[in-house]
């Protein structure tokens, strides 16, 4: 009676220890989801970010060539201000591709959570089944 | 001024994950464990019920038996062990536990089936001459049948213990069957004997001479077929003397019939003789005389018996209880003898009429005649035929024999039926005669061999011929017994015979050799080949010192006469066996008392010493060629050194001491190392040495050897070093002085200093000085030499002087010396000395000389020639210089104690008693 009693708890506890440990894997996937959508917003900012000092710096520039007299079509200032240009898009450019990079990174973990989740799930099944056939193990042994 | 332009400052960042952790798994995995000690909890009590259940079942199934018998088949039968297989729905614990108890039970079952099989069949052969051989085959036959029917898998376990008990039983059932012989033995000798007193005490009842001569005989064969019984182990020795007493009882009781008859024939005699009768037995004889003379001879008979001799066998025995026992029950035969003449006596006289009277006689002589009819005739037979059979004519006593049978048959047949003759009496007579004449042919025919060719005979003839080699006359004797002999009745009688007679002559073989071996032991000892480590050799040497006494050693006059016994044994080179025995008990702690202890010691000292016979002076240890062994030769020489020092208190406490000093060795070498880290030896040698100053420096390892067994003692006693140190050194001193010239001790070598030095025994100077002044006297008066004399050299040796050239420089060709006989040790009156002189090349040589004659001759015959000895003298001589001089000698206990005074400061000065003025001051300044 207890022998059954017991088998049939441990069954229950099994599964259900499965299911507990997938549905925390699946939360966790979906929080890595979040995290990879989030460092992308945040890398998209920085560049736009980057691109808008660059602008308003090209602006004081030209400026101030101005009040100089300078003309801007001069080759020099005219390569000076592509130069400055450059440097500040392949800013904008590496930051993008660093927030991608890191997204993709936690979009990977999200899934490893899932396939931990369903991995619970199946040892929590393979325990249900060891405690039934260790059930009818002992009882072959001990039934008179 | 610069515009200032606006710039975004704020941007979404990453706010991170949130990891889940609702803790629901952790409450399943809780839930988990629970029923895993839910599952174990009532795994476990299950497992126990299982096995319970199991072994119930195995302890009340029904087991078939070995023993139970198929009827259809005849044959036996058992349960299978596979048809006792546990129920298929038992799981494998109750199925373990119940194969378990069923296996145990099944093998058991088959042991008991066995046992009872083996005491069933016991219990069916126990009365068959074959019973061993008969149980052995049907015993071995059941256990392989048994064992076939077993399963595989028990078959080697059946078999072995099938053939531990078919063992066991087969040697129950011969030790059984060994008991029954004897006791069969001792049944047939009990109704032999039985029937041979009844015999007997007919024999003595008859008043005719030659019947009471044969009678004696007859007692004198059954007591020696009695004494023959015990030896042969078939009666105790307590049932041979109860047999003993009662064939003199029966002798007794033959008297008293004679007696009684005497009474009853005759008209003159009445109840109140046997009175008188009783009343002079009860008095040992007195009153004899008073007797009428008819019975003076008969009651002289019994009183007379000459019981003593036949009770001073091997087995001690109160005669005089014996005696006093046959006498009650003399006193209680005539006793009723007297009752049943006074009775007869009474209805005598109260019959009235004469034809009753005359009836009476009539019938008396018709029984005497019934009972004595056959006795004659065998008597006369036998007679016969042990005359033939003396005359070797063996042939002419078997045919007298047949005679003798048919005669006595054909009475029997004519008188089956009548009063007194049955046929069982016809045949007990016949096989008494046809067994004694055969006895009587044995005993002729082995008469000339010895206890092998006798045996061998008995072997022909108890196996009729099948075994023992017999040529000759012997086997024409042989095999005429054989023939004559009623095998299933004679065997045994014969085989007892022979076996006695085989064994008396084995005993006489052995006398013999031992008289022989004595014989040969003599002529070794006489001639000087006698050894202490020959049995025979100290065996005569103790019959020659003791007389037989075994004890005598132990005995203070063995020490007291040592001296006259001594010289026996000295002189044959052999130690007494009793002696020897006692010294080896010695060693192995038997209880004697002390003294008997101390009377060994000193008779082990007074043979560890003794003067070589080649006349070299020196001394040999007699022990060392003995049945001690070098270990019991140790302990010895370490106790009478111990005992020289210590005296002899508490002397067993000490013996287990050194015992357990020699038996621990490794203890004393230790404790030895810690106390003497250079060595006992070294020590003991810087002890013992005279410092230059006093006039050497030479070791004296003959000092060590004598001291050094008492220094381990008092080591392994844990005596301190200090102590040990003052009494070694203060030994040295006082105990060995020095010899002075005077003494030359071969025990101590090349050494000047001596036990036996004169001034060991003499201390004062003065006195020393006295007893050489006596010496040379006595030299000059009973030898009547004057060119030679003893001096005393008080100059010692010198500095850097060896002993040797010591020695020489104060030699001179006419200085005697005296040289102790027994050696070193305690001095008493009884030591001697001899007079030595040095010859040219050092060595010493006894002085020879012829004792002056005590008166000059008488003029006109011839002078007595004088004849030439050694000179000795002995203590007790030399004390007659200074009678004055008792003092006690140099007692080493005391001296110890001297020592340990003297060295803590808190002695007395103690004057030597006796001696001079000039010796007080010696010893004065010795003491400070």
């Amino acid at each position: 009676m207890f022998q059954m009693l017991g088998t049939a708890l441990s069954v229950v506890s099994s599964i259900q220890e499965g299911r507990a440990r997938q549905e925390e894997a699946e939360f966790n996937r979906y929080q890595m989801q979040m995290k990879a959508k989030q460092t992308m917003i945040e890398a998209s900012q920085r560049a736009n970010q980057r691109i808008a000092d660059f602008n308003s710096a090209q602006n004081n520039n030209e400026a101030f060539f101005a009040f100089l007299n300078r003309d801007p079509s001069d080759q020099s200032l005219k390569s000076f201000m592509s130069k400055q240009k450059d440097i500040a898009y392949k800013d904008a450019a590496q930051i993008t591709s660093q927030g991608f990079m890191e997204a993709s990174q936690t979009l990977m973990a999200g899934k490893m959570e899932t396939v931990k989740g369903q991995n619970a799930l199946r040892a929590g099944y393979l325990g249900a089944a060891s405690s039934v056939v260790s059930g009818i193990y002992r009882y072959q042994q001990t039934k008179v | 001024m610069a515009v200032i332009k606006q710039q975004r400052q704020a941007f979404a960042s990453n706010i991170g994950v949130v990891r889940a952790d609702t803790g629901a798994a952790e409450m399943w995995r809780g839930v988990g464990k629970l029923a895993d000690t839910i599952i174990e909890g009532s795994f476990q009590q299950m497992k126990v019920e299982a096995q319970q259940t199991g072994e119930e079942l195995g302890r009340t199934t029904k087991l078939g038996s070995l023993r139970s018998i198929n009827p259809e088949t005849g044959e036996v039968e058992s349960s299978l062990i596979s048809s006792l297989a546990a129920p298929d729905s038992f799981g494998s614990v109750a199925r373990q536990a119940y194969k378990s108890v069923i296996e145990t039970r099944y093998v058991k079952q088959i042991e008991e089936d066995f046992k009872f099989k083996a005491a069933e069949l016991a219990l069916e052969y126990k009365d068959n001459p074959n019973a061993v051989a008969l149980f052995s085959d049907d015993m071995a036959d059941f256990i392989e049948q048994s064992t076939k029917l077993t399963a595989p898998q028990f078959q080697q376990v059946v078999k072995d213990m099938g053939s531990s008990l078919l063992a066991s039983n087969k040697i129950n059932l011969m030790e059984t069957a060994m008991l029954k012989d004897k006791e069969n033995l001792s049944v047939d000798f009990q109704n032999t004997f039985t029937s041979d007193q009844s015999d007997l005490l007919k024999m003595f009842s008859n008043n005719d001479p030659i019947m009471q001569s044969d009678a004696g005989q007859n007692q004198t064969r059954m007591l020696a077929n009695i004494e023959d019984n015990r030896l042969a182990g078939i009666i105790t020795s307590e049932e041979a003397q109860r047999y003993r007493q009662s064939l003199f009882e029966t002798r007794a009781d033959g008297a008293v019939a004679r007696i009684a008859n005497l009474v009853d024939a005759s008209d003159e005699y009445s109840a109140v003789d046997l009175n008188n009768v009783r009343d002079v037995i009860q008095r040992n004889g007195g009153g004899l005389t008073d007797l009428p003379e008819e019975m003076q001879a008969i009651v002289s008979e019994i009183i007379d018996m000459e019981v003593v001799n036949e009770f001073s066998g091997d087995e001690p025995v109160d005669v005089q209880r014996v005696f006093s026992q046959i006498q009650t029950h003399v006193e209680t035969s005539l006793s009723a003898a007297q009752a049943r003449v006074s009775a007869k006596e009474s209805a005598e006289a109260a019959s009235q009429t004469e034809t009753q009277k005359t009836q009476k006689i009539k019938d008396k002589d018709i029984k005497a005649q019934n009972e004595a009819g056959l006795e004659p005739m065998r008597t006369a037979f036998e007679r016969d035929a042990v005359g033939f059979i003396a005359a070797n004519d063996f042939q002419s006593a078997f045919a007298t024999f047949d005679e003798f049978d048919k005669t006595i048959n054909s009475l029997s047949k004519s008188k089956i039926g009548d009063k007194g003759i049955t046929e069982e009496l016809i045949n007990s007579t016949t096989r008494i005669a046809r067994q004694r004449m055969l006895t009587a042919m044995i005993d002729k025919s082995t008469s000339g061999l010895n206890s092998a060719d006798t045996e061998n005979f008995m072997d022909y003839v108890n196996t009729s011929g099948d075994q023992g080699k017999l040529t000759g006359d012997f086997k024409t004797a042989a095999d005429g017994i054989i023939k004559a002999m009623d095998l299933g009745i004679d065997r045994k009688e014969l085989t007892r015979h022979g076996g006695m007679i085989a064994a008396a002559r084995r005993r006489g073989e052995q006398k013999n050799a031992e008289a022989t071996k004595t014989q040969k032991a003599n002529i070794r000892i006489s001639t000087g080949r006698g050894s202490s480590t020959n049995t025979a050799d100290s065996t005569v040497l103790d019959k020659v010192v003791t007389g037989g006494d075994e004890a005598f050693f132990l005995k203070p006059e063995a020490v007291a006469q040592r001296n006259i016994w001594g010289r026996t044994v000295m002189s044959s080179g052999v130690l007494p066996l009793s002696l020897q025995q006692l010294m080896i008990g010695s060693f192995e702690g038997k209880m004697y008392t002390p003294q008997q202890q101390q009377n060994l010691f000193v008779l082990y000292d007074q043979f560890s010493r003794v003067p070589s016979t080649d006349g070299s002076g020196s001394v040999v240890n007699m022990w060392h060629n003995s049945k001690l062994t070098a270990e019991q030769n140790g302990f010895f020489e370490a106790m009478t050194s111990i005992v020289k020092f210590r005296g002899y208190e508490d002397l067993p406490q000490v013996m287990d001491d050194v015992r357990g000093m020699y038996q621990n060795k490794e203890a004393l070498k230790i404790k030895t190392a810690s106390m003497f880290p250079d060595g006992l030896n070294n020590f003991m040698i810087e002890a013992t040495t005279d410092g230059p100053m006093l006039g050497s420096d030479i070791p004296n390892p003959n000092i060590v050897n004598d001291m050094k067994p008492y220094i381990e003692y008092l080591i392994a006693g844990n005596a301190g070093k200090e102590d040990i140190v003052k009494l070694t050194r203060g030994f040295y001193k006082q105990l060995y002085p020095e010899t002075k010239g005077m003494v030359i001790d071969p025990a101590f070598g090349t050494v000047n200093r001596s036990r036996q030095a004169l001034s060991a025994i003499f201390p004062n100077a003065d006195d020393q000085q006295e007893v050489v002044s006596y010496l040379n006297a006595s030299l000059r008066n009973k030898f009547a030499i004057d060119d030679k004399f003893f001096s005393l050299d008080s100059g010692g040796i010198k500095d850097g002087e060896s002993f040797n050239a010591y020695q020489k420089r104060i030699s001179s060709s006419n200085r005697l010396r005296l040289m102790p006989l027994t050696g070193a040790g305690q001095v008493t009156d009884n030591t001697r000395y001899m007079v030595v002189e040095q010859r040219v090349d050092g060595s010493y040589a006894p002085l020879m000389a012829a004792v002056r004659p005590s008166a000059p001759p008488i003029a006109g015959q011839p002078a007595s020639v004088p004849v030439v000895q050694q000179v000795l003298f002995d203590v007790a001589e030399m004390r007659k210089a200074v009678p004055e001089a008792e003092g006690e000698p140099l007692d080493p206990a005391k001296l110890a104690e001297r020592i340990r005074e003297q060295e803590s400061g808190r002695t007395e000065f103690k004057p030597t008693i006796g001696g001079g003025f000039a010796g007080q001051l010696l010893d004065v300044f010795k003491a400070f």
